[in-house]
């Protein structure tokens, strides 16, 4: 394997990840990995109490590897009250701290201590975006006109000692383009020239302080004497390559090929002859077969001099391996998606939050006719497809909404390079890399298939114009063709009126079950189905004689007034009920019977029922009317109280009476026959004598019940309906109510009409039952199950009375809520019912 | 004295007319049937009968009524048909059969009743 090859990959990926970003955070933490290191060094010498003049020395090549202008060395006092600046590095042209705050005190940085003490490092980027938390600091770092801030920690004897701050760090992303492994060598180079002034290098090994800092460093180290021979490996090192220190000090690089591979020490050759000749040179990557397989490691070369004289090299080892592995996997799975992305038929692209193209596949270059240099040269490519403003702002604001693994899919136009305009639907997902955006896009050519879509709306719209204008033309000869059959219609009735005249008879429907007897002006029979049999033998006649003279005289009546008439016939046990129908312009009549035997017998029952019904009830009232009447009219002097309870008793009987009438009169107005006699009265009075009349009833379910009026002029209407009417509803208003609540009537008038209001606060009518409440014996549920009494008829009548005086009746009402039913009395009209 | 023939067969009923028109001076006889109304009838002549149609025994009122219109001597006696039935068939039958009145018991006072007696026996 070739080290070059593996530079120039390096090289790639390193490009690469420039571009995506990651390299910048990587190498931030690099560099304060570095920088961390120097401070440990710092802390080591501070601890070691040794050369003071030293620390100067490090302040300043710490704050030139972080790009600040200032570095301050705090420590803690002893009763770790505050902090005390006791070095301070600055740039040339930067000013000093003030003496009066070189102290601070503790409290005054409550938020930084704490930090500190959990061995942070704290990287202030702008003082505005501290938290209200490091308020307190925020005002130290202005009254010392600070900017951007570093502060780290240092331990001296494994507990907080004091900080380090770095004022005006340039700016902490300038951290990155100093370059991780710069910063770090620069560190290495100062520990270097600190290990040359105490002249202790070619010593080497694990004894004195040097040899516990160099052991204190992460990286393997080896150093060369300016003879090119081997003077120091540190346990790192050993840990990398094997073998023992002895097999290492003293040889020169050649003599190492076998540890280091020839390849390798040829790379190490070249690279140790450029820093021989004052060349710097970049750290380069060597592949490492040792024992668990393949390592990859970095190697940086570093002069170490003395007053500038070359005392020999330092080179360093950081073993890579995991982030190569991490590299190579990401380039492998680049690769693959190129791959991909090369057999797809789509337009894909792949770009960075700032719109730049990593990925511009073929096939996009097909789609928008620009390369992917064109695309990311000059001017912003969303420009160059979507000259519309609108366009472009609906898709950036689209974009700048989704989040990671969010996809948005949408059509949209772009307007290639040669100025062609195409339909695309474009389906972007966001990758999130570090915190920024990345845009995969998949553009799929939608312009044939749009063309092709509204081609077929076009035609849609079309066909629908032309389906409409035949709808229309049917309309027309639908109507022509409706008139045609009107024509039809009157020729086939004058037709149908001839061929009757001609009909055969034998066509008359002989297959009826009811008699059917057609029977000419003069009495002449002239035609009688299977089943008029019976009557004909009743008559003693057939067809072609005449009817018996009590059925000539109905004929000729019937063809003489030509109006139909029912006559009903005994016959053989049955009813049979014939309709006698005039045919003039023939001369004759036709007679259709009918069996209404089983209608008679239930009318016949119904009215026995009735009688009896009737009679059964009314006999018992009939006694308690007339003995309460005796009670009150008789000459045994009453007291008030006996004479008011035979009152009720009277009172009460006579409603009964007269209910049990309105009962009997329901069966009555079916028929028609119901007596409607309006006068003149005061109805203000009658509904007075209502209320009256249910005050016991309130009085017992503790209801209170209101009459409230307008001014009436007499006027007529029918007082025993209107009574009736105003007790059934009143009384169920006041029979629905719970006690404490209310039931009231209001009467208002206006020209046409009154209407009277009778309303309560009671249990109301269920909804499910509102439309059956006027139904004959129809109960809502919620009062059958409270067990009140009633019949369900009041309303059914009060309903039939209101429609006989040509008023109307309805109602509001919710359930638990209460009731409010409505009736009308027209005015000036009387209407007089048979 | 007027005399008055009441055909009831309930006696509560019957005992509440006997007794009113008997307070306002008539002379009063009470059948329950009509077996016991035409005893009643030929023992005394009658100057006003009220009948009631729904009766026990072999004849009920529209029966008697039918006999008495058809017996000449008696055909004159004015009669009240006082009955607790009321439908219009009913009504129209008992007129047809020649009744002079037709009231229904239960929707009627007593005084009403009184009144009715004077107007049809002149005072």
């Amino acid at each position: 394997m070739s080290q070059g090859n593996v530079g120039t990959n390096r090289g790639e990926v390193v490009a690469t990840k420039q571009q995506t970003g990651v390299a910048t955070t990587e190498k931030m933490a690099s560099a304060w990995m570095a920088a961390k290191k120097q401070v440990d060094l710092l802390q080591l010498l501070l601890t070691q109490g040794d050369s003071e003049y030293l620390v100067k020395d490090l302040l300043s090549s710490l704050s030139g590897m972080v790009g600040a202008v200032r570095a301050r060395l705090y420590l803690i006092s002893e009763d770790q009250r505050f902090v005390e600046c006791v070095e301070e590095w600055c740039a040339g042209d930067a000013q000093s701290l003030k003496e009066e705050w070189r102290t601070v005190s503790v409290e005054e940085l409550p938020w930084l201590m704490k930090k500190l003490w959990a061995s942070e490092v704290l990287a202030v980027a702008d003082l505005a975006a501290l938290g209200p938390e490091a308020g307190k600091e925020a005002e130290v770092f202005k009254r010392q006109m600070l900017s951007q801030v570093v502060v780290v920690p240092l331990q001296m004897e494994r507990r907080l000692g004091g900080f380090l701050q770095f004022d005006n760090v340039g700016s902490l992303g300038s951290l990155a383009q100093v370059g991780s492994d710069k910063v770090f060598f620069l560190a290495v180079d100062k520990l270097g020239e600190k290990l040359i002034q105490k002249k202790s290098v070619v010593k080497g090994g694990e004894s004195g302080v040097y040899g516990s800092v160099v052991e204190s460093i992460d990286e393997g180290i080896m150093a060369f004497t300016s003879g090119g021979k081997l003077t120091l490996v540190n346990q790192k090192f050993l840990g990398m390559f094997g073998r023992s220190r002895g097999d290492y000090e003293g040889k020169s690089l050649e003599e190492l090929k076998e540890v280091f591979g020839q390849d390798t020490v040829n790379l190490m050759n070249r690279n140790l002859g450029m820093v021989r000749m004052g060349t710097s040179v970049v750290p380069f990557e060597i592949i490492q077969n040792v024992e668990g397989g393949k390592r990859f490691l970095e190697v940086g070369i570093v002069p170490l001099l003395d007053e500038e004289r070359p005392l020999g090299e330092l080179v360093l080892f950081r073993d890579v391996t995991e982030r190569r592995e991490v590299e190579e996997a990401v380039v492998q799975s680049e690769k693959r998606l190129k791959t991909v992305l090369g057999a797809v038929k789509e337009g894909i692209t792949f770009s960075d939050e700032k719109g730049k193209f990593l990925i511009f596949n073929p096939e996009m270059e097909e789609l928008t006719g620009y390369s992917m240099a064109e695309a990311n040269g000059g001017g912003e490519f969303i420009d160059l497809i979507h000259p519309e403003a609108e366009d472009k702002q609906r898709i950036l604001g689209a974009l700048s909404k989704m989040h990671e693994g969010e996809r948005h899919v949408g059509e949209t136009t772009i307007k290639t390079k040669d100025g062609k305009v195409k339909h695309v639907l474009v389906s972007t997902t966001v990758i999130m890399r570090d915190g920024k955006q990345r845009f995969l896009s998949a553009y799929h050519d939608i312009t044939e298939r749009k063309r092709a879509k509204d081609e077929l709306v076009a035609r849609n719209k079309q066909l629908e114009e032309m389906t409409s204008k035949l709808h229309t033309t049917a309309e027309e000869l639908k109507e022509a063709r409706d008139h045609l059959e009107d024509k039809v219609e009157e020729k086939t009735k004058q037709l149908s009126e001839k061929m009757l005249e001609a009909e055969d008879l034998a066509k008359f429907s002989s297959e009826d079950p009811f008699p059917v007897i057609r029977i000419a002006h003069d009495g002449t029979i002239l035609y009688a189905n299977h089943a008029s049999g019976a009557l004909l033998r009743e008559w003693k006649c057939k067809v072609g004689n005449k009817v018996p003279e009590g059925w000539l005289k109905e004929v000729v009546e019937v063809f003489t007034s030509n109006n139909r008439k029912i006559v009903e016939v005994e016959l053989l046990g049955q009813t049979i009920s014939f309709v006698i129908v005039p045919v003039k312009k023939n001369g004759y009549v036709n007679l259709y019977g009918r069996d209404v035997t089983h209608e008679k017998e239930v009318e016949q029952m119904k009215n026995q029922f009735i009688s009896m019904v009737s009679h059964q009830l009314r006999t018992p009232l009939t006694s308690v009317r007339w003995y309460s009447g005796m009670l009150l009219q008789g000459k045994e002097p009453l007291t008030e109280k006996q004479k008011e309870n035979a009152s009720i008793i009277h009172e009460t009987s006579v409603r009964l009476a007269e209910l049990v009438t309105d009962l009997l009169s329901i069966s009555r107005m079916e028929s028609g026959r119901v007596q409607f006699a309006p006068v003149e009265g005061d109805l203000v009075g009658l509904i007075e004598g209502v209320v009256k009349e249910l005050a016991p009833l309130a009085q017992q379910g503790q209801v209170e019940v209101e009459f409230m009026h307008d001014q009436l002029a007499p006027f007529e209407f029918d007082p025993k309906l209107l009574k009736e009417v105003t007790l059934n509803l009143l009384s169920n208003a006041i029979k629905y109510t719970p006690p404490q609540g209310k039931a009231w009537v209001k009467v208002k008038a206006d020209t046409k009409k009154v209407v009277v209001e009778v309303g309560d606060t009671g249990m109301g009518i269920p909804e499910a039952a509102q439309k059956d409440v006027f139904k004959r014996f129809y109960r809502a549920q919620n009062v059958v199950d409270r067990e009140i009494e009633g019949t369900g008829l009041g309303l059914a009548v009060a309903r039939m009375m209101v429609e006989k005086w040509g008023g109307k009746i309805w109602f509001e009402s919710a359930e638990r809520k209460g009731s409010k039913f409505y009736f009308t009395i027209p005015l000036g009209v009387v209407e007089q019912v048979e | 004295m007027k005399t008055i023939l009441i055909v009831e067969d309930d006696k509560l009923l019957g005992r509440a007319i006997s007794q009113t028109l008997e307070n306002e001076g008539y002379k009063v006889f009470w059948s329950r049937n009509a077996k016991e109304a035409f005893e009643a009838l030929k023992a005394q002549e009658m100057s006003l009968i009220y009948l009631d149609l729904m009766l026990p025994g072999d004849k009920d009122g529209y029966e008697i009524l039918r006999d008495l219109k058809q017996d000449e001597q008696r055909k004159s006696i004015p009669v009240v048909i006082l009955s607790n039935l009321g439908q219009m068939s009913e009504i129209d039958r008992a007129m047809d059969l020649g009744a002079s009145d037709y009231v229904v018991k239960a929707n009627i006072e007593l005084e009403k009743l009184v009144e009715l007696t004077k107007s049809k026996l002149g005072g």
